[in-house]
């Protein structure tokens, strides 16, 4: 799925061109007597659901109220964080590669008898 | 001296590599070196002979400059609205103050203004887009013939949201790279605790088999493996037999693995 921005974007060319159809619709489909009123309020819904379904994106972008610095500062916790937890991760393949070669060497000597 | 670009050089999706790469040989390289400086930087392009000229990096260049068809600039920044000859509807922000400091990121806390700034800008810029749409569908019901003013609002209107968009996505993309490093430290701590997980567990079975090689000391010492001659049935025999054989072999390999101190 498209990012929060694409979605939004997406969402606003597509509501420009809800804009076209909904008035080509009316212009087209009269034969010389007005759009019944039906027609034209499910148009009009079709459009406010559209610009609720903009709205939403917009409150739910990413990062609101976050400053760069902020971002900047995570970024950089999280760059060490992470070193750290690779070189636990690496102890921990250590020991368990430890583990493994004294299971094996305990098999291969069972296999002796 | 530069030559002229082969046709297509400059426009095509897939362009070819620059033709300089051919000048690239080893004698211009050897030759090259001999004209390096004293402390070993690369001589000024213009003082070299023409094939040597093109192993010399040209200088970064400044202000903009020209990839796949398209002008880019230098920082990179996003051209404003105003630049593109559109009205800009909305205040201008820090982001663009920022940039016309030189560069990203001037003050300390405008990113944050910045977003709160722009979803109320995007706000009030959909909920014009209707309004305007509506006064267009006024219009075109009194006077279609004056369409133009309304729809060039409407495109005014458009630009501006999408350039307000766009001009977030540098901060989505440094949310997003947070996100992706906190999955990763999420995902290398598991298994770094998965791994410990396993190591326990070994560590455990060996210690199980050290105290059922001691038991199983216990038991065969005191047995003294006597279970033979209980089974009156010949097959019953058998049976014990095999057990007894089975023990022993097992007790031996008890013991050895005792003395490894498993």
């Amino acid at each position: 799925m498209a990012d929060r921005l694409s979605q939004l974007q997406d969402a606003i060319d597509q509501m420009a061109t809800q804009f076209f159809s909904a008035l080509r619709y009316i212009g087209t489909h009269h034969d010389a007597v007005p759009v019944g009123n039906e027609a034209k309020v499910e148009l009009a819904r079709d459009l406010i659901f559209k610009s609720k379904q903009i709205e939403f994106l917009i409150t739910s972008l990413p990062g609101i109220g976050v400053s760069e610095d902020e971002q900047q500062e995570r970024l950089k916790s999280l760059e060490t964080e992470l070193k750290e937890a690779e070189e636990e991760r690496c102890r921990a393949v250590q020991e368990r590669e430890e583990a493994a070669e004294k299971l094996d060497a305990v098999i291969r000597r069972l296999r002796r008898f | 001296m530069p030559q002229e670009p082969p046709p297509g050089a400059l426009s095509s999706a897939f362009p070819p590599p620059p033709t300089y790469y051919t000048h690239f040989t080893e004698e211009n390289l050897a030759a090259l070196k001999s004209h390096c400086l004293e402390d070993g930087t690369l001589p000024p392009a213009d003082s070299l002979s023409d094939p040597l000229y093109y192993l010399v990096p040209p200088p970064p260049p400044d202000g903009s400059y020209r990839a796949f068809g398209e002008e880019w600039m230098v920082p990179e920044r996003y051209p404003s609205l105003e630049e593109a000859g559109i009205r800009q509807l909305y205040p201008p922000t820090s982001m663009a103050a920022a940039a016309a400091n030189g560069g990203w990121g001037g003050g300390v806390d405008k990113g944050k203004e910045l977003t709160v700034d722009r979803t109320i800008e995007l706000r009030r810029l959909s909920k014009s887009l209707l309004l305007n749409y509506l006064e267009l569908v006024g219009v075109m019901g009194m006077a279609p013939e004056q369409f133009h003013e309304k729809t060039a609002d409407l495109e005014t209107i458009l630009f501006n949201m999408h350039h307000l968009i766009n001009e977030y996505r540098p901060h989505q993309a440094r949310e997003t790279l947070c996100l992706r490093m906190e999955e990763q430290l999420e995902r290398t701590r598991r298994e770094a605790e998965e791994n410990r997980r396993v190591v326990a567990k070994v560590e455990d079975i060996l210690a199980g088999l050290e105290r059922v090689a001691k038991q199983a000391d216990a038991i065969c010492g005191g047995d003294g493996l006597g279970t033979g001659g209980l089974g009156g049935v010949v097959g019953e025999e058998k049976v014990d037999d095999g057990v007894a054989k089975a023990r022993v072999r097992d007790m031996e390999a008890w013991e050895a693995l005792v003395g490894m101190g498993g």
